[in-house]
């Protein structure tokens, strides 16, 4: 694993930001860490690049305790945060030639291409951008030393739609050789690139698996009952249940094959006129837990 | 260039790219202030500069160091390649390159301009540039900057700190030291020591838990810290405290076996402060208000009864001199004190008695109703407590005033010019390192003109004044027709010691015998 938490758990003040957290994400892997806001994304990623100390458990990243992070170690780590402080009187020329000399294996061929792609105007100061150029340059100075580990916060949040397939597209150039973890609201556009996925909810890892996985088990499930039964006692791995006269509406997040998903609404609802069942796009999963989670808040 | 040094100069380099106008206006402004002739033109501009300089100096480095704020959770650098102790040297090195290197250029340009040496220049522009003063500026402000997260925490605590100093300023002035003017006494070096030694800690400790570890609380912690000793010292550093720090470092504490003090005269000369003085006689007519501040005058009220002491020394070793550090005044009746006074902050006035023995001059200010309360007490009796350094020659120079610098083996560069229609010869000496306990300067073959001294003495033992150096300057009245010689002594510090008097009554002697002089409202 690239990323490996114990148990982590961070506190500001009152606020439980992130509590026992126990996250894994794959060498070579894309992991979408989503969770509404205020889930403790932020301040989890920020653990994982020695920016915040957790108060207690720990996080193992490339292997080596966060906290124990060299700037040897960050020669190889990239993170990128829609709200980071850059030095905003410099032009982009000059923040890239700063950039260059930090790292020993930067790419100067890849950074011309990705400029060249992103069309950055050079003289231009990084304090005068726009967020989407803002973010196009830093995602320029994240991937052009070619890191091993590429941590995105919020990376196309208030981006254009434009602005957002241009970013996808650069990051979706380096997939293949970068780890990347990136939470983000804009979960359509990253789905495509998403290998795994990790769902955090009020500072806690609700699971994380394979997005082939997560897909499979969830399905928005329309049934039809002979007759009309209430929204009480139904299985807990259905979310978001709502029912209008005969008609049933739940999200099956425990969803198998359509055999066993009759059985078990027989079991608990009675005859079925109707079923039908849809599998649902990231985005949907997201919002479907997202609904189900702040219900239990 | 080894990647430490490159990384270094490369945050430099990027540093410089953004703040490069701030930087050169201030240090431009930095230079221009080391030309005190240009500064005294300037009039009303040249206070204006200082306060500039000064403001540009603490705005500049939090900038800079709130540019990549180690505090914060969201700057740029904390994600990058960069040990934090190179982030830190990166940024006192631009500090150093803006605001101690064009004080230090400046000022070696301008001693040049006065006409003194390179070597004299050089050292004056270097104990300028890395004087206590900008260098407690600098590291304050550079440990606010370490643990505030963005520029306006920054400036908020900024405002704190200036905040926080005035009243501990205020508080060593008024209560800190019993009152006696530490400036004056010669023993400022024990609480500045102390302080500028928690400071060091403090900002070390600060800057180490910030820049290698990133602990934030802690670092605080440690400011909070720093500041509640700091209050804790200023309050218990009272004076008796500070001169017994004095009295244990004294070199030769035996040389003063044979000293003892006696007054003058029984009963103290004495006035009402705000008559006139036509039918005063002696030493009561000397008594001139002005001896006092205006502070001092207006506290004590309308019929304030002003007295003078004159102490005598005896025994004292030959060749030596003596001179006050504090001086305190208590009545007591029935063992416990009762009031309190303060001399005048007038400069001690020394002058040889009848018998050819020194003496030493203080002025006192009673309040009439003080006056009134303690001569009603029975057993009522004066008690002055005097602190005192025993001081012995240690280099002599004799040299013509025709304004020629040298270099004088223990006293540093001096030179004097003699302005024959004043009447005034102009003495000016510069040293750098341990500093003389006090420099006095004479008409050379003219006994009866008064030796004077070149400023407050300065009791810092040699081993921490090391290094900086200071200036000496001093006055002598001459009206001779060719151009004077002068003779400058550096003294050395034998002892600090401390004697009592013991006087019955309120001014010197019982009411009957020493009255007081008769208020104006109530002749």
């Amino acid at each position: 694993m690239i990323i490996e938490t114990e148990n982590l758990t961070k506190r500001f003040r009152r606020h439980q930001a992130v509590h026992g957290l126990n996250l894994a994400v794959p060498e070579g892997s894309t992991c979408a860490l989503i969770g509404s806001n205020g889930a403790g994304k932020t301040t989890t990623m920020r653990m994982l690049v020695n920016i915040l100390a957790p108060d207690s458990g720990h996080a193992k990243v490339l292997g080596i305790d966060s906290r124990q992070l060299r700037p040897h170690d960050l020669q190889k780590i990239a993170y990128l945060s829609e709200n980071q402080d850059l030095p905003d009187r410099l032009s982009i020329a000059q923040f890239y030639e700063y950039l260059r000399s930090l790292y020993p294996s930067w790419d100067l061929a890849l950074e011309r291409e990705l400029r060249a792609q992103f069309d950055l105007p050079p003289s231009r100061l990084l304090g005068k951008l726009s967020h989407g150029m803002r973010m196009k340059t830093m995602l320029v100075g994240a991937l052009a030393f070619r890191p091993k580990l590429l941590i995105l916060d919020e990376p196309l949040s208030g981006l254009d739609p434009l602005v957002r397939d241009e970013v996808m597209s650069g990051l979706l150039g380096q997939a293949g050789e970068t780890t990347i973890l990136i939470s983000s609201h804009e979960l359509t556009e990253i789905e495509s690139c998403t290998t795994h996925v990790a769902f955090m909810a009020r500072g806690r890892l609700l699971f994380q698996e394979s997005i082939e996985a997560l897909v499979a088990r969830f399905r928005d499930v329309t049934v039809r009952l002979d007759q009309g039964r209430g929204a009480n006692g139904l299985p807990e791995t259905w979310l978001n249940a709502q029912a209008d006269g005969s008609l049933l509406r739940f999200v099956d997040t425990a969803y198998a094959d359509e055999a066993r998903l009759r059985d078990v609404v027989q079991k608990h609802c009675g005859a079925i006129v109707q079923i039908d069942s849809t599998p649902l796009s990231l985005r949907d999963i997201s919002k479907a837990l997202m609904r189900a989670t702040r219900g239990e808040a | 260039m080894n990647r430490p040094t490159s990384l270094v100069a490369i945050l430099l380099r990027k540093d410089l790219r953004l703040f490069w106008q701030f930087a050169a206006l201030l240090a431009t402004l930095i230079v221009v202030s080391q030309f005190p002739d240009l500064v005294a033109l300037m009039g009303m501009l040249g206070s204006l500069l200082r306060a500039a300089i000064s403001l540009g100096t603490i705005l500049l480095i939090l900038v800079v160091f709130q540019e990549d704020a180690v505090a914060s959770v969201k700057h740029d650098w904390l994600t990058r390649p960069i040990p934090g102790t190179t982030q830190l040297l990166a940024k006192m090195l631009f500090v150093v390159l803006v605001i101690i290197v064009p004080t230090v250029l400046g000022g070696f340009a301008s001693n040049l301009y006065e006409g003194r040496s390179a070597g004299e220049s050089f050292l004056a522009a270097l104990s300028a540039g890395t004087g206590a003063g900008i260098l407690t500026v600098v590291a304050i402000t550079m440990c606010l900057a370490a643990v505030t997260g963005n520029i306006r925490q920054a400036i908020i605590a900024a405002l704190g700190a200036f905040a926080f100093f005035a009243v501990l300023a205020m508080l060593v002035d008024r209560f800190g030291t019993d009152g006696v003017p530490l400036e004056y006494s010669g023993s400022m070096w024990v609480l500045e020591t102390g302080m500028q030694s928690l400071l060091l800690t403090a900002v070390v400790s600060v800057l180490i838990v910030q820049y290698r570890r990133r602990h934030t609380r802690a670092a605080r912690l440690i400011v909070g810290a720093a500041v509640a000793l700091g209050c804790s010292m200023v309050t218990l550093m009272t004076w008796p405290r500070v001169f017994a720090v004095q009295k244990a470092l004294s070199p030769e504490p035996a040389a003063v076996s044979t000293v003892s003090v006696e007054f003058e005269q029984a009963c103290f000369p004495a006035r009402v402060l705000d008559a006139g003085n036509e039918n005063l006689t002696g030493r009561a007519a000397d008594i001139r208000p002005n001896v006092f501040g205006e502070g001092q005058r207006e506290e004590a009220g309308v019929d304030a009864i002003a007295f003078n002491t004159r102490l005598r020394v005896h025994g004292l070793p030959e060749g030596d001199i003596v001179r006050v550090s504090g001086v305190m005044a208590t009545w007591r009746a029935g063992g416990a004190r009762v009031h309190r006074v303060l001399s005048g902050f007038s400069p001690q006035r020394w002058t040889m008695d009848d018998d050819r023995l020194p003496a030493v001059d203080h002025y006192w200010l009673l309040r009439r109703a003080d006056h009134t309360s303690l001569s009603a007490l029975s057993g009522v009796e004066t008690q002055i407590d005097y602190s005192m350094a025993l001081l012995s020659p240690k280099a002599t120079a004799e040299f013509v005033a025709d304004g020629r610098r040298a270099w004088h083996p223990g006293i540093g560069y001096c030179s004097a010019t003699f302005d024959r229609s004043q009447g005034a010869v102009s003495v000016g000496c510069y040293k750098w390192g341990a500093q003389p306990a006090l420099l006095t300067a004479n008409i050379a073959g003219r006994p009866d003109i008064e030796r004077k001294v070149a400023g407050p003495p300065d009791y810092t033992p040699a081993v921490i004044d090391f290094w900086g150096g200071r200036n000496h300057n001093v006055t002598l009245a001459s009206q001779a027709h060719d151009t004077p010689r002068v003779i400058v002594t550096a003294w050395r510090t034998r002892a600090h010691f401390d004697r009592q008097v013991v006087t019955p009554g309120v001014l010197g002697g019982p009411a009957s015998a020493c009255p007081a002089p008769p208020a104006r409202s109530n002749p």
